[in-house]
């Protein structure tokens, strides 16, 4: 807890520097946030180079806009609000450029033989890309709700504030998901 | 007892995530332990969970993530340099030298101003009166000379609703202070106040010219005023109430002694007309005098003075046939009038022997009515001890006192409201602005006549 503390204290210092223009300060979180920042991005997108490009972009993003950044709250829920809409910008960019066939990749025409196959013997991992792909499916706002509470642990208000939405919505949104995909995986989830 | 069958998805994902207090999460896991289905949901959402949770992220090569904070921070390094918006409009509109010159442009605009204003309206000793009066000594209330008068805090209380009452229907009236002058605003004054200790020239010093009474003209009166009080005592009177300089046993004429006053005064006062057609008073007057027809539609102030006029004028000719004069009955000049003998119906027996005045009569009532009511305030005021309420009292006196000036336009009974405007404001009930506001309705009221 006091190393949390001591994060936020020093997260605070060096977003006030970066703020009036100091760009090591900004490196310095750079340096704190870039390894979330781009697995969160892969989450999104499922593609090593894209993660990296939208890492890139966020950064960059975030730098511009450090106007809008509200002292005080997170910087780390403000970034990855900025990750999310960049990953879900760049997901309907792609649906709407290549048609839906062409945009599955042929390793997950692959796994979705062996999901054709419930019950041959599957690894922990394989169950894991067969989430991931059910994720992929999932309505955009489904989905950004999901992997902030799944794979970053972020509470129900940490989302709501980083997506301007209500708790209650967090809430309708992550339950209506985690249903859904219940009911995708139901075959390997018991 | 939460109903966890029928909201059942709901309770599972808090349980899930743990936002169930431990009481409602004991009770789950009860319901869950009747229910084993319900149980097996629970073990998929979990599976669901962890399963997400542990999946494992591509392996990255070493020297990656460096290379990614070097990529970023290239990137950003090329972005033109960050400075936040207040930062920039700081600079840009706020440097020091912007700065100075944008507040040398300023203090030459401000100090121009000031020069005009000065040179338009001259320099006055009472321009700050109504601040200074505030300072003034206290001088008991004139209705109650035993009493306190009302405290300071009752002062800023109650001076609200006189305030209100001026901004009920504000329009700018300038008077010139000629004309209150001439109007014997300040004579009157200088006849009842006290005495000081500052001393001005006796009237032996003055020129031939100065000491004149008749043709003397404001300019000179105020030229004079200046030169036979120094601006520091002058400031000094102007707190002393506009008490007047005046050696022991000595007698300064009143155009010698006047204070120095503005030429003009721009000065927000209510309108008679205006609140008047709106009273129940005019209601009255129109409802018996005016016929029915013309009722129908409000008239303004000046065609009900026009009627007035016109009503009077039938009067005294009809009392002409009788060889009567108005001034025969002496409503309009009661030597011993008083609030505390107001009854109009006492002033027609006042002249015995002569015909009742017909028309009068509806002023005479109205003007009975009100002088009751000033009355009946006026002995509320002299029984209550609550100062708050005495407050409201004197400013409830004041505001009849000017409606009887309206009514009657009589003398008397504007030089009995100037009087208590005075102790008002000696009282601290009103401050000068309020004061001189009302003296320019009194004047108004009069001029009307």
């Amino acid at each position: 807890m006091a190393e949390q503390e001591k994060v936020k204290f020093e997260e605070k210092r060096l977003v006030s520097k970066a703020r009036k223009g100091d760009k090591e300060a900004f490196g310095e979180l750079v340096r704190y946030y870039s390894k979330p920042v781009y697995y969160l991005a892969y989450r999104f997108v499922r593609d090593h180079d894209t993660a990296d490009e939208l890492a890139q972009e966020s950064f960059v993003k975030a730098y511009q806009a450090l106007d809008s950044f509200i002292e005080g709250k997170s910087f780390k829920s403000w970034i990855f609000a900025i990750v999310a809409n960049l990953s879900i910008n760049y997901l309907k960019r792609k649906k709407r450029e290549t048609s839906l066939e062409d945009s599955i990749p042929d390793d997950i025409l692959e796994d979705k033989k062996l999901a054709s196959n419930p019950h041959e013997q599957m690894t922990a991992d394989d169950l894991g890309k067969q989430i991931a792909k059910a994720v992929e499916n999932l309505p955009e706002e489904f989905k950004t709700v999901f992997i902030l509470r799944t794979y970053e642990d972020m509470s129900y208000e940490e989302i709501a504030s980083s997506l301007k939405i209500e708790v209650g919505t967090v809430m309708s949104r992550l339950f209506r998901a985690r249903a859904r995909l219940k009911d995708e995986l139901k075959d390997y989830l018991l | 007892m939460k109903d966890f069958e029928k909201d059942f998805e709901k309770y599972l994902n808090l349980y899930l995530d743990g936002r169930l207090d431990h009481k409602d999460a004991g009770e789950f896991e009860k319901f869950l332990a009747e229910n084993p289905e319900k149980a097996g949901e629970l073990e998929a959402y979990k599976n669901l969970d962890h399963t997400a949770k542990s999946e494992s992220l591509p392996e990255l090569p070493e020297g990656y993530w460096e290379g990614l904070e070097s990529r970023i921070n290239k990137r950003v390094q090329q972005i033109p340099e960050y400075k936040s918006s207040w930062v920039g409009f700081k600079e840009k509109y706020f440097s020091f030298n912007k700065f100075m010159k944008i507040a040398a442009s300023a203090t030459v605009i401000v100090m121009a101003f000031l020069v005009s204003w000065h040179l338009i309206r001259g320099f006055r000793v009472l321009d700050t009166a109504g601040d200074e009066v505030l300072g003034m000594q206290r001088s008991p209330a004139v209705l109650d000379l035993g009493e306190e008068p009302p405290s300071a805090d009752t002062e800023r209380r109650y001076r609200g609703p006189v305030d209100s009452a001026i901004a009920l229907k504000p329009e700018t009236v300038t008077v010139s202070a000629e004309e209150l002058e001439l109007s014997g605003a300040v004579e009157d004054e200088v006849g009842d106040l006290a005495k000081t200790d500052e001393t001005p020239p006796p009237p032996s010093q003055l020129s031939e010219k100065e000491a004149g009474t008749d043709e003397i003209t404001f300019e000179q009166k105020k030229e004079k005023a200046m030169k036979a009080i120094p601006r520091e005592q002058a400031d000094k009177q102007s707190r002393q109430d506009i008490t007047l300089a005046q050696p022991e046993g000595e007698i300064v004429s009143p155009e010698i002694a006047v204070p120095v006053m503005p030429d003009s005064l721009s000065i927000e006062i209510p309108r008679p007309d205006s609140e008047f057609k709106q009273s129940t008073l005019y209601q009255n007057y129109a409802d018996d005098v005016i016929p029915a027809e013309d009722t129908a539609v409000p008239r303004e102030g000046e065609e009900r003075l026009d009627i007035f006029e016109a009503e009077m004028g039938v009067l005294r000719s009809d009392l002409a046939e009788k060889e009567l004069e108005l001034d025969d009955f002496p409503y309009l000049a009661m030597d011993e009038y008083s609030f505390t003998k107001p009854v109009l119906s006492g002033y027609m027996d006042a002249a015995p022997g002569k015909a009742a005045m017909p028309a009068p009569v509806l002023v005479q009532s109205e003007l009975q009515q009100l002088r009751t009511e000033g009355d009946s305030l006026i002995e509320a005021y002299n029984v209550e001890s609550n100062p708050d309420i005495k407050a409201a009292l004197f400013n409830e006196i004041i505001d009849k006192s000017l409606e009887i000036v309206k009514i009657s336009k009589a003398e008397e009974d504007m030089n009995r409201a100037e009087l208590i405007i005075k102790r008002a404001m000696e009282s601290r009930l009103i401050g000068f602005p309020q004061y001189k506001a009302y003296n320019d309705s009194l004047r108004l009221y009069m001029r009307e006549k």
